[in-house]
């Protein structure tokens, strides 16, 4: 990975938890401006390389899971951003510190900038609008899924205990996979497969999981986050919002696919996997809109389903870029 | 949420339920049917439209319908069958899943939930939602429009084939050869196009990434692989020399060492070119006038990936070239009456009379490399064609979900009501 976003991945790290400590400790207004410039920083690094990318192969650098994945992270803070200026939400900017440096983290276990671009990708065009826009969508989707799980953490009983396991079970599953890739890297483990990969992944992330439940609840109990989540209406809100932001994001992203896949290969709908699972996002975000209306029971149902989003987003990722054959197989 | 039958007298609410249940029975009847006859969803999907779509004129369908259960319930089901479908290899799932009668009857009372809430959004003048809902309809109306009409396939070529290419390839063209039929399989015995394609040439351009000529030490990058050229060598494991006589070229090596994605690998290139990983290494040489020592060695290493290929072609209707020389490329079809015509690959392949009159030791994949070489065999071109009538209903749609979706996300809402504005 280049240098400019490995700064990058220290910014985001550096910038989510300087905005932790200022929503830990009140009045610590220095803090969150600083960790502010810090994910202003991140991102800008981030552009940078971007750009510099663009120019030097003439082709935007949205061409394999690297550069998708570093988009991502990059959108992911910027979304914090562009959020404060408009109406702050104090939770987002630790959630999207921590997610740009886990994704930028990510990106930097993966080959590296792509030396191929494949014909069917040389359409600055398409490329550009159909993977930013799909890739945006995305970070709404993950945006609201984590807001959604940390309003259902704010229930007590059953869901609380749910949502928290959900969380465990994602965040070890993407430190696992960091860690299982960075030791076969060094040659530590070998796992030549990916069905082993994945399935050594899919492991660690319930065995970590089941770990990092207990450790998780009692620190959030302890230091009180769950009340900050109960009877929240400004985190509804926004949880609302976003979904709202999202849908139209997901609608772009797969219309400009399809019209793309209509240019290059003839067909504006292929059941090809990673259509199907964007198509399975796009429907989990219509039934949290469509749910929500529906009275107090179905507005806790729309909220998992939300969290199902998430869990379509990240196989749509990594599942079908690493299990799934088919004609997006060149992002993996 | 109405259920509408509370106040109404039994008899009503019979009379109302007949004739749904009818419909009911028929759709059973024929997704039952199709069933028994695989490959037969059209059939049902026409009696399922039949006698689902008049269901929207009965009050007690059209109470079902309108509820937002039937998209929620439904919705559901076609991302559970979705993600099912995805375990599958593509080509089955096309077939047993997503043209299963099971799925189609999901997409139906989908669209027809859809179809009714746009309806009742239209009548409370709420064109924004209304729009969002029917923009759906035109999408699954043009999709099932394209189900009974549209066309794919390869054109008719005659067969060839290549080391290890077994059975031999179909589709492919090579240069001056034209085709006015198209099929959708190897057994397919063909339909006939209202044109002749004639294919007048074909470019296949390669990226370059380093192009040098052979001296010791030489070090270039791209990308994330770094190349050195060691040396050459008479016979493997000699000892790097730095003369070559025309006499050796049969066992002399182009020693190279490439450094990919922080691994070394030292590969050994034959004289006269050749493969190494993702790359192709292309060696031209020349010999002194006296026919003894070999001179101005270069080396051209190029992807295997082809960055660009470009297929030139004429379009001819009864004997009158209606398009000369129209360029196809990745990204850029040939529309022609309804059908367009895409560059779909490429290959290195001879036809099979030339196959069998090959010597048995000139089909070996180095051999033969050679042989097309030599015998400078221009390298083949492969077109998909299509014809999707329905493309425009689905762009239409596109178009009202993009634009009210965006309007609708631009209105002002009341987000504790549900968001309605």
């Amino acid at each position: 990975m280049p240098l400019e976003l490995y700064i990058s991945l220290a910014a985001f790290l550096l910038s989510g938890v300087a905005f932790t400590v200022a929503l830990a400790v009140p009045g610590t207004r220095a803090i969150r401006v600083a960790a502010y410039v810090l994910q202003a920083s991140g991102v800008a690094m981030g552009l940078y390389y971007f750009g510099h990318e663009w120019l030097a192969v003439g082709y935007p650098p949205l061409r394999n899971l690297f550069e998708s994945l570093t988009i991502m992270a990059i959108l992911a803070s910027g979304w914090n951003l562009v959020q404060a200026i408009f109406r702050p939400v104090a939770i987002l900017g630790p959630m999207t510190g921590f997610l740009s440096a886990l994704l930028m983290a990510g990106a930097s276990q993966f080959e590296g900038p792509s030396e191929v671009t494949m014909p069917a990708l040389q359409h600055s065009l398409w490329l550009t609008t159909h993977v930013l826009l799909i890739m945006l969508a995305y970070v709404a989707v993950l945006i609201s899924a984590l807001v959604a799980m940390a309003l259902i953490a704010g229930r007590r009983g059953f869901n609380r205990v749910a949502s928290l396991g959900v969380f465990s079970l994602v965040l070890s599953g993407c430190l696992g996979a960091l860690v299982i890739i960075l030791l076969r890297t060094w040659g530590v483990i070998s796992l030549e497969d990916r069905a082993s990969i994945g399935g050594t992944i899919i492991a660690v992330a319930f065995v970590g999981g089941s770990l990092l439940l207990p450790l998780l609840y009692g620190l959030a109990s302890k230091l009180g986050i769950f009340a900050a989540f109960e009877d929240n209406p400004a985190l509804e809100d926004f949880l609302y919002r976003t979904a709202l932001i999202a849908l139209p994001l997901t609608t772009l992203g797969i219309i400009t696919g399809s019209v793309w896949g209509d240019v290059a290969w003839g067909r504006y709908w292929g059941w090809d996997p990673k259509e199907v699972w964007a198509l399975v996002t796009w429907i989990s975000l219509l039934e949290y809109l469509h749910l929500r209306r529906l009275g107090e029971r179905a507005q806790l149902a729309a909220k998992w389903v939300l969290v199902a989003g998430l869990l379509t987003v990240l196989f749509n990722y990594f599942g079908v870029n690493f299990l799934l054959a088919g004609l997006h197989s060149y992002a993996g | 949420m109405q259920n509408g039958q509370g106040n109404q007298p039994p008899a009503r609410v019979f009379s109302e339920m007949v004739p749904p249940s009818m419909a009911a029975a028929l759709l059973f009847l024929s997704l039952f049917w199709s069933m028994r006859h695989p490959g037969t969803p059209q059939a049902f999907a026409i009696v399922a439209a039949v006698f689902a779509i008049p269901q929207l004129f009965f009050p007690f369908t059209w109470r079902v319908l309108r509820s937002p259960y039937v998209l929620i319930i439904t919705g559901g089901l076609i991302a559970l069958s979705c993600i099912f479908g995805s375990l599958f290899s593509a080509p089955f799932a096309q077939v047993y899943v997503y043209s299963a009668p099971w799925f189609l009857v999901f997409c139906w009372y989908f669209s027809l939930g859809c179809l009714a809430s746009g309806l009742i959004f239209t009548r409370t003048s709420r064109f924004a939602p209304a729009a969002l809902h029917l923009s759906f309809v035109l999408i699954a109306g043009g999709f099932a429009l394209d189900g009974f009409l549209a066309a794919e396939g390869v054109f008719r070529t005659t067969m060839k084939t290549a080391p290890g290419v077994m059975p031999p390839a179909y589709g492919h063209f090579a240069p001056g050869e034209s085709s006015d039929t198209y099929i959708t399989d190897r057994r397919d015995p063909g339909s006939p196009l209202p044109f002749t394609l004639k294919l007048n040439s074909f470019d296949v351009e390669f990226e370059t990434l380093l192009r040098v000529a052979v001296t010791p030490g030489i070090e270039a990058s791209a990308g994330q692989c770094r190349f050195k050229i060691m040396g050459y060598a008479v016979g493997e494991g000699d000892k790097l020399v730095q003369d070559v006589n025309a006499q050796d070229l049969d066992s002399a090596l182009i020693v190279l060492q490439v450094v990919m994605k922080g691994v070394e690998n030292t590969a050994a290139i034959p004289f006269d070119g050749g493969d190494f990983g993702p790359f192709n290494a292309e060696v031209s040489y020349e010999a002194d006038p006296a026919g003894g020592r070999i001179t101005d060695i270069m080396i051209n290493i190029v992807q295997k990936v082809p960055k660009h290929y470009t297929s030139v072609v004429d379009v001819v209707v009864e004997g009158e070239t209606v398009i000369k020389d129209a360029v196809i490329e990745v990204n850029k079809p040939l529309r022609f009456e309804g059908w367009s015509i895409y560059q779909a690959d490429w290959g290195r392949y001879v036809s099979l009379d030339e196959w069998e009159s090959l010597p048995g030791n000139m089909r070996s994949e180095r051999q033969f490399e050679q042989y097309i070489k030599k015998n400078e065999i221009p390298p083949t071109s492969m077109f998909t064609i299509s014809r999707r009538p329905g493309k425009w209903l689905v762009y239409l749609g596109y178009i009202l979900m993009c634009a009210f979706s965006l309007a609708l996300l631009a209105m002002p809402r009341n987000p504790s009501n549900g968001g309605n504005s």
